[in-house]
């Protein structure tokens, strides 16, 4: 009876773990997600962003490909958001990595149409990004 | 060049003048044997306009003369229903034409002496690369969408043109050539069945299917037709294809050239739909798409992959996928968050993820377009091959739809 109610306890916890991720995981999760969120609100002068984003976006790499090392192949909602997160900031890094000219300018806006039905939402914070820091 | 090359060469002539003679005489007689295999069978409009395109495009009617789609013939059949045109000097050729009836009725004469040695010869047409009744099985999935009559631009979700046996050829056949040209000029891996699946599920192979979510058989979107012009993304490949020596490429480069020097309004969707130039055009630019799709998005993530699992057997669908996810409507970085994702895993369960649903912690699927595909082909396209029962569709997917 106790083995029963062991191997029952064993496996319902060995099936909420495979669907959801751990509380060391959740508190990556919600880290990297702030620092989006500051990513997203960048000053909108040009030197101030330039000078801000490359790091930044360094960190959030740093902090995505940690969390995949850690979840392994559980390929969790969480891991999936950051991994599109990531995707989406790719104007930006056009823009940081031309240094705001024309041409990167062009190309971020391009990139950025091309992300628009992926996440709509940050799809427009980021146009208007692009807006400012290309004027 | 060989006898029978030669003789090969002037029986394409002969069937090509053949192709672009009027066909006013025969329309009636065609119309009233043609079938249906989906659409009302009283609405000829996209038969009607095929034919026009054979007599006024150059571009349909090398197709048709490259495939046989005019007809099934043996040479000295196609000899003998030609030798008007052969021998008649009142026959009404369009302008650039007499020069090769000339030249027909030049040498036409020796070569009808060499008839009776080749009757039983039939003449090698290229061949499509789907079994057409995979293509007209395809076309009987229902989609209610607005639909386009060319070249008058109107718009109306009823009228449900026949898709007959000569739409189904040639739309078949021009999907082959183009499909051929860009494997012989670029690198894009796509399978034949992975793109036979793509137009089942975009448009049901109708090529007058058009709403605001898309246009024509591979349903482009105006970013898709601004990305194919896009001068570091599209149009490397659209030059490509343009400047091509390749034999492959001969009948598409001329739409390729075309283009480069100006690209056709999005807002006339006949430029994307009619036959002779805007079918063929939405046939092309879906396929340099998807070569922007894999070069400029996908494979920068894959590279490294493929190499470490170059023998896995699961790669070619890997490929595939990803590819068909970049090309469906959830966009770029869904396409490249989801190869992100699971290049994690090896090969095997990299594919099998790929048509399950990929949710992110905001509830986007980053596979939608694929778990459509998957159960599209499930719920409408098994049932419509299961009742047919010729193709075993059930067990090998649209494999069982190439042609051997």
């Amino acid at each position: 009876m106790y083995t029963k109610l062991v191997i029952t306890i064993t496996l319902i916890t060995l099936s909420i773990q495979s669907q959801a991720i751990t509380s060391d995981l959740k508190k990556d999760y919600d880290d990297f997600r702030k620092d989006y969120q500051t990513v997203l609100n960048l000053p909108e002068n040009k030197k101030e962003f330039l000078k801000k984003f490359k790091k930044l976006e360094q960190d959030l790499n740093t902090k995505y490909e940690k969390f995949g090392q850690k979840e392994g192949e559980l390929i969790s909602p969480e891991s999936n958001q950051m991994a599109l997160d990531i995707e989406m900031l790719e104007p930006l890094k056009i823009i940081a990595e031309g240094e705001a000219n024309k041409e990167s300018c062009s190309n971020a806006a391009f990139t950025n149409e091309l992300n628009n039905t992926s996440d709509n939402q940050t799809y427009q914070k980021i146009k208007k990004q692009i807006n400012k820091l290309c004027k | 060049m060989n006898m029978s090359l030669k003789f090969s060469f002037v029986i394409r002539s002969v069937l090509l003048i053949c192709c672009l003679l009027p066909i006013d005489a025969n329309s009636t007689q065609t119309n009233t044997h043609l079938q249906c295999f989906s659409g009302n069978p009283k609405n000829l409009q996209l038969h009607h306009q095929l034919q026009e395109a054979v007599n006024s495009s150059s571009i349909a009617a090398n197709i048709s003369l490259k495939y046989g789609l005019h007809s099934k013939k043996t040479e000295s059949q196609a000899i003998e229903s030609c030798k008007e045109c052969l021998t008649s000097q009142t026959n009404t050729f369009k302008q650039g034409q007499s020069q090769n009836l000339q030249h027909l009725q030049d040498i036409a004469p020796a070569q009808h002496s060499t008839q009776p040695k080749l009757e039983s010869t039939t003449l090698q047409f290229s061949s499509s690369i789907y079994k057409s009744e995979c293509v007209q099985i395809a076309s009987q999935i229902k989609a209610s969408t607005t639909q386009i009559i060319c070249p008058s631009g109107a718009k109306s979700s009823k009228f449900n043109s026949c898709i007959s046996e000569d739409v189904i050829n040639y739309q078949n056949a021009v999907i082959s050539d183009f499909y051929r040209c860009i494997k012989a000029e670029t690198n894009l891996p796509i399978s034949p069945e992975a793109l036979f699946n793509m137009y089942s599920n975009e448009s049901a192979f109708k090529p007058h299917y058009s709403s605001p979510a898309g246009t024509g058989i591979g349903q482009l979107t105006s970013i898709f037709i601004d990305d194919i012009h896009q001068k570091h993304r599209g149009k490397i490949t659209l030059n490509k294809i343009a400047n091509s020596q390749k034999s492959d490429c001969d009948i598409v480069k001329t739409i390729a050239s075309k283009d480069l020097k100006s690209k056709p309004n999005f807002n006339n969707k006949c430029n994307y739909i009619q036959y002779g130039e805007g079918f063929e055009r939405n046939v092309l630019y879906s396929l340099v798409g998807m070569t922007t799709n894999w070069n400029k998005d996908i494979l920068p993530l894959l590279t490294k992959y493929i190499d470490q699992h170059k023998s896995s057997p699961d790669l070619q669908k890997i490929k595939d996928l990803s590819l068909l996810n970049a090309y469906g409507a959830g966009g770029r970085a869904a396409a490249r968050a989801t190869v992100r994702q699971l290049i994690k895993l090896p090969p095997s369960e990299f594919a099998k993820k790929l048509t399950q649903p990929l949710i992110t912690a905001n509830g986007n699927n980053l596979t939608k377009y694929l778990t459509n595909i998957d159960q599209k082909q499930k719920k409408d396209l098994a049932p419509l091959f299961t009742k047919q029962n010729t193709i075993d569709f059930k067990n090998q997917g649209s494999k069982a739809c190439i042609q051997n």
